[in-house]
C-alpha cells in the first residue's frame, strides 16, 4: 500500500483518552497528507469510532479494556482502525447514545468497513482520499 | 508509541470551557473548544445549575466558540432541549460556521434544538 509505516496507539478505553486518541490520530494523518475538510471529517469519524468502544465494548460498571489506533496511509489516502476486545455489536435497552455515531461516521468517510465478533470484539475502519480500504 | 503531546500540531484545539451566566430571566451555557464523551459531566452539573432552583425564561446555549464536537454533544443538546421544555425555559442554540455547524447540518438536527 505505501512505504510509511502506520502509527498506533493503544489506550483504555475511557472518556478521558477519546480526546488524546483523537489528536493523535489527527495529527498522524495531517502528517500523511491529509488536510481541509477531509482532516476534520476524519477526526470526527475517529471520535465517533472511539466514542463508540467506551460506550459499548466492555461492561459499564466493570474496569475498561483497550482501544487500539492505528493510522496509515499516504499522499493524502489515511485509513484509520478503531478496534477493541469487547463484546461485539449488539442490540441493547437503555443505550448510552443517540444512535448516531456509526452513521455520523459512514457519512463523513470515503470509506467505512464495520467488523464485528460476537465475544471477540469490534473493528471500525474508515478511509478517506480512497474509494476502498486505501 | 507515546502520544504526541495534544497541542503539537494543532492550536487551535483549546481546551473545553464551560461558563454559565445569568441575565434577567435569561440564563446562557456559554462553551469552549472541544466537547466530547469526556465533557459530559461538568455539562450535566452546569445544565442543573442553569435551570436549577429558580428557573429562567429562557436558556441560551452558546457554542460559537466550539472548535469540535461530536455525537456526545448532539445527545447532550437533546437533553438540554428536553429539559428546558420540561422547565418551561424557551431554548436558543447559537453556533458559529465550522465543526458544531456542519455536525447539525449532517444530522439535520439544528431545527429541533431550538425553539
Amino acid at each position: 500500500m505505501d512505504d510509511t509505516p502506520p502509527s498506533h496507539w493503544s489506550a483504555p478505553a475511557t472518556p478521558y483518552e477519546v480526546g488524546r486518541l483523537r489528536r493523535a490520530a489527527t495529527a498522524a494523518a495531517a502528517e500523511r497528507g491529509l488536510d481541509g475538510r477531509a482532516l476534520d471529517h476524519l477526526k470526527l469519524a475517529v471520535s465517533e469510532a472511539l466514542t463508540n468502544a467506551v460506550l459499548h465494548a466492555y461492561p459499564e460498571n466493570g474496569p475498561p479494556g483497550p482501544v487500539r489506533l492505528e493510522v496509515a496511509g499516504e499522499d493524502g489516502a489515511v485509513r484509520v482502525t478503531v478496534s477493541d476486545r469487547g463484546s461485539g455489536m449488539a442490540v441493547r435497552s437503555g443505550s448510552r447514545g443517540l444512535g448516531l455515531g456509526l452513521g455520523i461516521l459512514a457519512s463523513v468517510t470515503d470509506f467505512c468497513e464495520i467488523c464485528s465478533v460476537r465475544g471477540e470484539g469490534m473493528r471500525v475502519s474508515v478511509g478517506f482520499g480512497c474509494q476502498t480500504g486505501c | 508509541m507515546a502520544l504526541p503531546q495534544p497541542d503539537r500540531f494543532n492550536l487551535s484545539d483549546a481546551a473545553f470551557t464551560c461558563e454559565l451566566r445569568r441575565g434577567d430571566r435569561v440564563a446562557e451555557i456559554v462553551l469552549g473548544g472541544e466537547v466530547d464523551i469526556a465533557a459530559r459531566p461538568p455539562l450535566d452539573n452546569v445544565l442543573h445549575e442553569a435551570l436549577g432552583t429558580d428557573s429562567p425564561d429562557a436558556l441560551v446555549v452558546d457554542l460559537t466558540a466550539v472548535t469540535f464536537a461530536d455525537s456526545s454533544t448532539l445527545h447532550w443538546l437533546t437533553e438540554v432541549k428536553r429539559e428546558a421544555d420540561a422547565a418551561g425555559a424557551r431554548l436558543t442554540v447559537t453556533t458559529a460556521p465550522g465543526a458544531v455547524r456542519d455536525l447539525l447540518g449532517i444530522t439535520g438536527m439544528k431545527p429541533h434544538l431550538s425553539d
